[in-house]
């Protein structure tokens, strides 16, 4: 009696296990490819297009001991590196020696930038499984993120089935039509990944660009009035933006955790009056307030620069 | 007078096949030289044609056929050409040639000259607009393009430069359009 009870409570074990492995929601593959993502050690060749133009490059992902390191090595010339760490953006030109390096308060991934509360990007987009598809030779779960309304564009993720990186990223219109796309065309997980050296380049041949920190939102010299459900403020910033000049601009960056606005409160000059324009899948608002310019500009759809630019006071 | 009434006897020998070869070539070549002989000879081959039936109208093209064809079958051109004729021949035409190109070179040059001037001219005076980023451009004279473009140039200048600040990837003014990251990388960080 009590071996039949043993072997019930397997079975029943075995059941529940099967079903809810079956049960796996693309939200779940969604926290796994975030995970993946920065705990794997894997490279290959990725395709960028966007805009209708392609750019080949090789894609490396090193993880070592909690340091992490994004590598992209171009696959044509003129060579150049271009490395992503500790919210550092560094690109270094093999021919001349020189190097650029951003330094950014926040981190982001050169394929996706996947927030980690995927609970609360639900509430403003719909994931969809919708099937498996094959990617670079390897079987994918095909991933449809949807907007709920029409103030941010839809994505589509090709998640590894068994690593769970994705292995094609695509941003499409509210019409379905495709923006832009990353697409993975073999990849590898080598166990080991060499971190590229950051010290090679001569300091004098560095040009440094520096990110100030968060200020408070009592410093801003603006109100939004208008802000599309979702969206939250990342920081806010008043740094040189202009290779030209010295002057400090006011940028504010927003974000549902996928789609990002920026807003900029920038001196006006001629080159810019009110105006909307489309750059591929960024969308811009410029308005002149008094004698400041006001950009919004983000990927995402023209209604929702605009609405935030309508909602712009100055204080 | 004479001769005309020498020159409608010989006609109306050629029209009844009456003529030798050698009076008939000389008329041949008389009346390539002289339409008034020819238009009366063509006179005398419809009136005879009437005379005879009621079809008049091939005949004159069969005349004019046969006269072609006479000319064609003249004994000078069965004579031979020499070496020397040849050489003559290309060398005259190499002359020509030369010399038609040394007189059009110029033609053609000043005509383009006039017709870039005669664009200029009209674009000045008309509204004009083009393509330039994607964009059209429209503009009251092509002379006001310029402050256009330049203007266009800043304000895509600094659209990218909040396009940078905007996200992690850089973007450039191209021809087209601005581009992503990746390809921003390739230029020179000097740019």
């Amino acid at each position: 009696m009590m071996l039949n009870h043993s072997v019930f409570f397997v079975l029943y074990w075995v059941v529940v296990s099967l079903a809810y492995a079956e049960e796996q929601t693309a939200a779940d593959y969604l926290g796994k490819m975030r995970q993946a993502m920065h705990t794997l050690n894997y490279q290959g060749t990725v395709v960028f297009m966007e805009n209708g133009v392609l750019d080949a490059v090789h894609y490396r992902h090193a993880v070592a001991n909690g340091r992490e390191q994004e590598q992209l090595i171009s696959l044509n010339s003129p060579a150049r590196e271009i490395i992503r760490e500790a919210g550092t953006v560094q690109c270094i030109f093999k021919e001349t020696g020189e190097a650029v390096v951003d330094h950014r308060p926040l981190n982001h991934s050169f394929l996706i930038d996947f927030p980690q509360d995927i609970a609360r990007l639900e509430q403003f987009y719909q994931f969809e499984i919708k099937g498996m598809e094959t990617v670079a030779m390897r079987r994918c779960h095909r991933i449809d993120i949807l907007p709920r309304d029409d103030y941010r564009y839809a994505w589509r993720i090709w998640v590894d089935k068994d690593v769970f990186l994705p292995l094609k990223i695509e941003l499409l219109d509210l019409a379905g039509k495709t923006l832009e796309q990353v697409v993975f065309t073999d990849l590898s997980l080598p166990a080991t990944i060499p971190f590229i050296s950051l010290n090679d380049t001569a300091e004098d041949k560095v040009r440094h660009i520096h990110r100030a920190t968060n200020k408070a939102q009592a410093t801003w010299p603006f109100i939004l009035e208008n802000i599309p459900p979702g969206f939250e403020t990342q920081f806010y910033s008043e740094n040189p933006i202009h290779k030209t000049s010295e002057y400090s601009v006011s940028h504010l960056l927003l974000s549902d955790g996928l789609s990002s606005v920026s807003v900029y409160l920038d001196k006006a000059d001629d080159s810019l009056g009110d105006s909307q324009q489309g750059l591929g899948s960024v969308n811009s608002v410029t308005r002149i307030l008094g004698d400041k310019l006001l950009v919004v500009l983000g990927k995402v759809p023209p209604k929702t620069v605009q609405f935030i630019a309508e909602g712009v006071v100055l204080k | 007078m004479q001769e005309q009434q020498n020159i409608g006897l010989k006609l109306s020998q050629f029209l009844d096949d009456e003529l030798d070869q050698q009076q008939a070539l000389s008329l041949l070549k008389e009346m390539r030289h002289n339409t008034d002989i020819e238009a009366k000879m063509l006179r005398y081959q419809v009136i005879g044609q009437v005379l005879r039936t009621e079809e008049s109208i091939h005949k004159p093209i069969y005349l004019v056929n046969k006269v072609h064809d006479a000319l064609e079958n003249e004994v000078f051109h069965f004579h031979p050409a020499t070496k020397t004729a040849h050489k003559k021949i290309k060398l005259a035409a190499i002359a020509a040639t030369l010399a038609a190109v040394a007189i059009l070179i110029p033609i053609i040059q000043k005509q383009n000259t006039v017709n870039q001037n005669d664009f200029i001219q009209v674009a000045q005076k008309q509204p004009e607009s083009f393509r330039y980023q994607g964009e059209t451009l429209k503009v009251a004279r092509v002379d006001q393009a310029l402050p256009v473009l330049q203007q266009r140039s800043l304000a895509r200048e600094r659209l990218n430069d909040y396009l940078y600040a905007h996200s992690n990837r850089i973007f450039v003014t191209t021809e087209a359009s601005f581009s992503p990251y990746v390809r921003t990388a390739s230029l020179h960080p000097g740019q």
